[in-house]
């Protein structure tokens, strides 16, 4: 009710205040997420005789993804992935750890986060060479703990190569999960589990009773937002070139190979639409969730 | 024309109408309170004068200038915030200086007022201090202090004690009228604590949602409420409101009458029927042989005086008595009512005038 | 002299440890190269010190790559950090300040489409229009890319910043005789400082980071940022200095974990999570 900025800034000034920001995300966020849609109705390339003048092709590029057996590999690759790295792999080693740290010593915990954060904000290319050399076959760490162990070295890349790039994904990721579900373990009450600890209530029930109904709609939004995020990844790109053989193919690698190694503007705009479109979806859903509408 | 002056003056927040049709005029000099329930509209009455709101209708005048457009830096009024609203980067030497700054005085006039000042309000040892650094009635001393230093048209004071605790309240409540007898600065203030009101004012304007009920001195309040929210406001305990009938001379609380010819033949129109009397508590006297019976409800020692709360039918009426007395709940006492003092409010709850004597 | 008391373990706390031990081994193993092989006599994939040396450092600064690279990092980061700060500081306040007919609706629509429009499949549309504006193998063309991806979520942060800075202290300033202008400079500016901060360093880390948009919007050797050469030099043929690489990795990585450290230290953890993209 509150309303004494009039006499900080005009109408005109608010408006001039906020064209910077409208300009930038307009051109650079907004309109082409809409034009994506239409480039994927031309058979654009950036080489060849149709790189001059595109031609409008209607929804020609969208039927053609779904006769592509390398678009439904790289779903199945990218739903996958999306299970194992982001649902099973960071969304339940986050909620471990944050459990395990909860109601403990502020150092105890503050060193657990810190190891995890830190695989969070390493910048990306430096996380996959690190994971080049961790998962490598004749030198990595993880084979040489394996050798010492008793174990047979493995060619990780080459034998499991969607199981390398959950684990680089679950290992790159956990920290989100982590810090949302701790900060969520935070909002309980400390006399509800209190409560419990004079009922003599066991761990178990007083995960399953108290702690889980109290952080439900964290765990949604959480799930939503890392399904969005891990669908989006590329970082992948980096440890295993979408090989061997397509093996490792997710869908924004499917992507980057049709748009820019084989330059079909077009077609890749088709298959970009399609996965904005998804993530349309989960966005909605993710806003819809966190209630408030504009919030975040 | 008066130092302040409101004309016809309406707020409205998209459909919320804060402030309705609202006039009235502020003397120079005066202590002049905006007292009302939060949401009355006295805090947008305030911020209009300063010019932090602009009116959606109606015209503002400070010192026979019509401000109602003018900015208000331009306005020559220095405001105390509930908050405070002391810089927390600046140091309060800088916070007291900071109305001369912007305004470009003289460094060396900047040096002596702030010291005068702040050696008049006792906080000269604090001027290298930050405001998170000193305790809250310091912080008060530190707004005023930037009020004071601008020598303005008007003080304008938003619940400045509201952030005290209640101690520090009434001492800084002492201090503050002090202050305004000394500089004679017209101050207008504002506050839902009607105890403060009345302490403070030369007069008092009675604001609830967005509309002055009354405006007055304390005692004109006080005694004669213009309606039943003015007389239910006013007071602590505030004054007892009790449905009654008015048959012929006589008033029929409950089941009990009460004559009263002096009473209704003094109102201005004659009344019949329904009412609302209304009666101070310290004006009701227990008595052995009282008018009224009824059951005692509560009673509850507060040191000088004691609140006891009587049970009539199915209303209650509230007795101050400074006497030691030995009643126990359930007792069955007597009571008059000071004849003279008795209000009767219409069926809108405006009070009936009587003739004067 | 007081003892705390030590209960023994119980069988929870066994299990808690049985757990926590080989996450936390599985954390920190990948991490552990990073900051022994820079300085190993015998760097390899795998982790064996040697005798410590400085050597693949020195091997840093005598790769003009590596060096350019460094420069371009900083042209890139600090003006992306310049343009979304000042951008999203004018934009927040408004927001925050004034409430007018739509805001609630545009800020929704702000933050959609940022969590939207992301990754490789927002590249696509990217890269066209970067070629149309005439910005492919530009510095400004990846700045201006990464300043629309940032912004809406650090005009979100601000706002919420501004919104919890009492509009009385602009008002007070006001009723002292400030100009407007004198009002932003020497009492809303110092105010927002902390938010300021926050939003300039969380989007150095994240330009400073970025590899997506430099990787499909550069083509020149000489314009590179960091991202993209450490990625040429250890997908380059023939034999990679592993060293020179886990050196100049270790370069990069440091000022973004000295960003987080004085975030955490000075602010606490904020949970920001949407604007680590």
């Amino acid at each position: 009710m509150r309303g004494s900025a009039h006499h900080l800034i005009g109408k005109k000034t608010g408006i001039l205040m906020l064209l910077p920001s409208l300009v930038l995300i307009g051109t650079f966020l907004v309109f082409p997420a809409i034009w994506v849609l239409y480039m994927g109705m031309t058979n654009e390339t950036l080489t060849g005789i149709r790189a001059a003048n595109p031609q409008f092709v209607g929804l020609q590029n969208f039927v053609r993804i779904f006769k592509d057996r390398f678009f439904y590999n790289a779903l199945k690759i990218s739903l996958l992935f999306v299970f194992g790295s982001a649902i099973v792999g960071q969304a339940g080693l986050g909620m471990t750890l944050s459990v395990i740290t909860y109601r403990k010593s502020k150092k105890f915990r503050s060193f657990v986060q810190a190891v995890v954060i830190l695989a969070w904000i390493i910048p990306e290319v430096v996380v996959a060479y690190l994971w080049v050399a961790f998962l490598d076959k004749d030198f990595g760490t993880l084979n040489n703990v394996l050798h010492w162990l008793g174990f047979e070295k493995i060619n990780w890349f080459y034998d499991y190569p969607v199981l390398s790039i959950i684990l680089f994904n679950t290992w790159r990721g956990t920290a989100f999960s982590m810090l949302l579900f701790s900060a969520a373990l935070e909002t309980i009450p400390p006399s509800y589990l209190e409560a419990a600890d004079v009922m003599n209530v066991s761990p178990w029930r007083k995960f399953k009773d108290i702690i889980l109904p109290n952080i439900k709609s964290y765990i949604f939004t959480d799930l939503i937002l890392i399904t969005l995020w891990t669908f989006n990844v590329f970082s992948p790109y980096l440890l295993t070139h979408g090989g061997p053989s397509f093996k490792t193919e997710l869908l924004p690698i499917y992507i980057y190979r049709n748009a820019f190694r084989y330059f079909k503007i077009g077609y890749g705009s088709a298959i970009s639409a399609v996965v904005l479109g998804i993530n349309l979806a989960l966005a909605l859903v993710y806003l819809r969730l966190s209630g408030r509408g504009a919030r975040k | 024309m008066a130092w302040i002056e409101f004309d016809h003056v309406t707020k409205r927040f998209e459909e919320v109408v804060a402030v309705n049709d609202v006039s009235f005029s502020v003397e120079k000099g005066e202590f002049f309170t905006l007292l009302g329930p939060s949401g009355c509209g006295k805090s947008t009455t305030l911020r209009l004068i300063a010019g932090l709101e602009i009116p959606t209708e109606g015209r503002v005048f400070i010192a026979g200038k019509d401000v109602t457009f003018i900015p208000p830096g331009q306005r020559n009024v220095a405001m105390v915030f509930q908050n405070y609203a002391l810089y927390p980067h600046m140091t309060v030497y800088q916070n007291i200086a900071y109305p001369l700054t912007v305004r470009k005085v003289d460094r060396k006039e900047i040096d002596q007022r702030v010291k005068y000042v702040a050696e008049n309000l006792q906080i000269h040892s604090l001027l290298q201090r930050y405001p998170m650094e000193i305790s809250g009635g310091q912080q008060q001393r530190v707004a005023l202090a930037r009020a004071i230093i601008q020598t303005p048209n008007a003080f304008l004071l938003d619940e400045p004690l509201s952030n005290l605790d209640a101690k520090l309240r009434i001492e800084a409540r002492s201090f503050l009228k002090h202050l305004h007898m000394e500089l004679g600065t017209t101050v207008v203030y504002v506050t839902h604590d009607q105890a403060e009101a009345m302490a403070l004012s030369s007069r008092i304007a009675v604001m609830d949602s967005g509309n002055i009920r009354q405006i007055g001195t304390p005692k004109e309040i006080y005694d004669s409420p213009a309606d039943t929210f003015v007389a239910g406001f006013i007071g602590n305990p505030p004054m007892n409101l009790l449905e009654v009938e008015i048959i012929g001379y006589r008033v029929k609380l409950e089941d009990q009458l009460l004559e009263v010819p002096e009473l209704v033949e003094k109102l201005l129109k004659p009344v019949d029927g329904k009412v609302t009397m209304g009666i101070r508590p310290e004006h009701v006297k227990i008595a052995d042989r009282g008018e009224l019976k009824g059951t005692v409800y509560v009673v509850e020692p507060l040191g000088a005086e004691i609140i006891i709360t009587v049970k009539l039918g199915n209303q209650f009426l509230k007795v101050l008595t400074f006497e030691e007395m030995n009643i126990s709940p359930g007792d069955v006492i007597g009571l008059n009512l000071n004849r003279e003092k008795i209000l009767l409010f219409d069926e809108r709850g405006i009070r009936i005038e009587k003739r004067a004597e | 002299m007081i003892r705390k008391r030590r209960r023994p373990l119980t069988a929870l706390e066994i299990v808690r440890y049985i757990v926590l031990i080989p996450i936390l081994a599985f954390f920190l193993a990948p991490i552990v190269w990073l900051f022994v092989t820079p300085f190993s006599s015998r760097p390899s994939l795998s982790i064996s010190l040697g005798k410590p040396t400085l050597s693949n450092f020195v091997r840093v600064f005598q790769n003009k790559i590596a060096l350019l690279a460094f420069r371009n990092s900083l042209i890139i980061a600090v003006g992306t950090v310049v343009l979304v700060t000042v951008a999203a500081l004018l934009a927040a306040y408004v927001l925050s300040r004034k409430k007018f007919k739509g805001r609630d609706i545009l800020l929704y629509v702000l933050i959609l489409f940022s969590s939207v429009v992301t990754g490789v499949a927002a590249m696509v549309p990217l890269f066209m229009m970067n070629l149309k504006l005439g910005l492919i193998d530009k510095h400004l063309g990846v700045i201006l890319t990464m300043s629309g991806g940032l912004l809406p979520t650090s005009v979100f942060i601000l706002k919420d910043f501004i919104d919890s800075i009492s509009i009385t202290y602009e008002e007070a300033a006001l009723v002292d005789g400030s100009t407007p202008l004198q009002v932003m400079f020497r009492i809303f500016l110092p105010l927002s400082s902390r938010g300021v901060i926050v939003i300039a360093m969380l989007t150095f880390v994240n330009a400073w980071s970025n590899f997506l948009v430099p990787f499909i919007l550069l083509r020149s050797t000489t314009l590179y940022p960091i991202s993209i050469a450490i990625y040429t030099f250890f997908t380059e043929i023939g034999v990679p200095d592993i060293g020179m690489i886990s050196a100049y990795s270790l370069m990069y990585t440091l000022p973004v974990i000295v960003v987080y450290l004085i975030i955490e230290k000075r602010f606490g953890f904020s949970f920001y999570g949407g604007l680590k993209a």
